[in-house]
């Protein structure tokens, strides 16, 4: 997965950023925009484009079945690979071209110079884009479900929701926690000691595209044929499907309304838990609120699976009024994209100076009044980011809806799921193409953040 | 000249020197400590809530998960952990990952 999301992340990130192609702005947005299709929708395109009945073979372009490993690889390596691309498309644009032309000097070719200079200084992005796509392959449920390909997650599923083994869905669970955790141990030992900032006197000067000559059009089928395989074969797939079948409009109003009274409140009490928690790492930091802080992203690492089976067996036990109510899904969805609200209030936190509220203060109003009149307003903004993130990444979440839902509560993402894995191609559309709209959304509210911030 | 003294209100500090000289150095060490920590916790409500309901959300779910999974005997722990399943199921999980 690392390796083929590195084949198609490289170069496009390089083209991006360092050719003389035009429309690089658009190209570089069509590498995001797979983000806008989750995993289990991209498995439900490759599965209704491949095989006898499927999309392709009704335009007269036949193409054999995609299942098990090669579909698994194939759906969540374009699904992903843009972490990988976001990471290095930054570290290429922040690089010091003097470092490629001293090598240029000293006799290195230009596929020289970038695999002995340029490479090496892409390790940190390597690391923090594969990290990334590490921890989204493991705690994968939807993928490997739709394409039977048994990994951890996909195994606890069969044991818990199907064997009913208990003790064994435990230890799965726990293994897969241990794979999680190995990966970030060595993410984090092959990033120590890493420096590569710049060292001598100077500002970084401006880079010049490089000229591709003739190649420019080798490069332009790439561009296109990566946009046409990770946006073009989903959507087209969906659209496909979606005109050969009349949708159940009454379901699909009732799967949007489920989905929304999930991740609504899920949002809001997102957002209130990471108030606090920020205000006080931020304003009054303490190897203790660093702690909780970290604590947020300890729920975000967790594979969903494993966490939903944890709250299950806990509910079951401490709280059994609490079992499969919605109250549960709902703190579920809260702690799992807790670090998702958190990043949004600590940068408006970071702007909102500390001085006024200080000032309040001199004039006697109360901690929690001065905070409430004068801080607060400012950091709405970032409060309002926050709530969009959590509720748009909740819209899409599988597999914590899938264990802890109610009885008979099918959301957009259970829907999408549930029809394609019964091979119900056109009825899945309707639920997929509204999913994968609420993804968009995520995207664009994220792209819309980073250019405020950038 | 007649000097004007203004009287400072009286900090968290002098309040603790004051309660420290009315007990023995021992016993006013320790009410001072108690003091001061369950005072900062209950000023610190609106932290320490929604920190408490991060940390026990998740870390209690996972413990219980942990001792979930010892629930089985000794004999039967060695027949889960070393399934040949397992293996194949590891290599899975990695063999996409890498």
């Amino acid at each position: 997965m690392l390796t083929a999301s590195a084949l198609i992340a490289v170069p496009l990130a390089w083209l991006t950023t360092r050719a003389d192609i035009r429309g690089r702005r658009f190209f570089a947005l069509l590498g995001v925009l797979p983000l806008a299709v989750p995993g289990y929708v991209m498995a439900y395109a490759l599965l209704g484009a491949t095989g006898p009945r499927g999309a392709l073979a009704e335009l007269g372009v036949g193409w054999p079945p995609l299942s098990g490993y090669t579909g698994a690889l194939l759906a969540l390596t374009f699904s992903t690979f843009p972490y990988l691309f976001l990471n290095l498309r930054a570290a290429l644009a922040g690089l010091d071209p003097a470092l490629e032309e001293a090598g240029r000097a000293l006799g290195f070719g230009p596929w020289q110079a970038f695999r002995r200079i340029t490479l090496p200084q892409l390790r940190p992005a390597f690391l923090a884009g594969g990290l990334l796509i590490g921890l989204h392959v493991l705690g994968d449920f939807g993928v490997v479900s739709l394409m039977r390909f048994e990994t951890f997650s996909y195994a606890l599923y069969l044991q818990y929701a199907v064997s009913y083994e208990g003790v064994y869905a435990a230890w799965l669970a726990l293994m897969l926690l241990a794979l999680t955790a190995s990966v970030l141990v060595v993410e984090a030992r092959l990033l120590r000691g890493l420096l590569y900032h710049r060292a001598g006197s100077g500002a970084r000067r401006q880079k010049r595209p490089v000229r591709l000559g003739a190649w420019r059009w080798v490069a332009y089928g790439f561009l296109v044929l990566v946009g046409l395989a990770s946006v073009g074969l989903p959507v087209g797939t969906v659209l496909f499907w979606a005109g050969n079948h009349a949708p159940d409009w009454a379901g699909l109003a009732e799967a949007l309304g489920a989905s929304v009274s999930a991740s609504a409140p899920a949002a809001v009490l997102a957002a209130a838990l990471a108030l606090p928690l920020t205000y006080r790492s931020v304003r009054r930091p303490t190897a203790a609120s660093r702690l909780m802080e970290r604590a947020a992203y300890f729920g975000y690492a967790l594979p969903p699976l494993a966490f939903a089976l944890a709250l299950i067996f806990f509910s079951l036990r401490v709280t059994p009024a609490f079992y499969q109510t919605l109250g549960l899904l709902v703190v579920a969805y809260a702690l799992h994209f807790l670090a998702e609200a958190i990043g949004p209030v600590r940068s408006a936190l970071y702007q909102a100076p500390p001085h006024l509220e200080e000032a309040a203060r001199s004039m006697g109003r109360s901690r929690l009044r001065a905070f409430g009149e004068v801080t607060l307003p400012l950091l709405r903004r970032g409060l309002l980011v926050s709530i969009a993130f959590v509720f748009l990444s909740a819209m899409k979440e599988l597999p914590l809806t899938f264990l802890l839902a109610p009885p008979g509560f099918e959301t957009l993402a259970l829907g999408t799921w549930s029809y394609a894995r019964e091979a119900l191609f056109g009825q899945a559309a309707p639920y997929a193409l509204l999913t994968m709209a609420f993804a968009a959304a995520f995207v664009g509210v994220l792209l819309a953040q980073e250019r405020e911030e950038g | 000249m007649h000097e004007r003294r203004i009287e400072k209100p009286k900090s968290e500090d002098s309040e603790q020197r004051q309660s420290q000289n009315s007990r023995s150095p021992v016993d006013s060490q320790t009410h001072s400590l108690l003091d001061s920590s369950t005072r900062r916790l209950l000023s610190d409500w609106w932290y320490v809530v929604p920190a408490l309901v991060v940390m026990a959300g998740v870390g209690a779910p996972m413990g219980y998960l942990a001792l979930r999974a010892l629930e089985a005997e000794a004999a039967e722990l060695g027949a889960i952990v070393f399934r040949v399943r397992n293996l194949r199921l590891l290599g899975n999980s990695w063999l996409p990952a890498c």
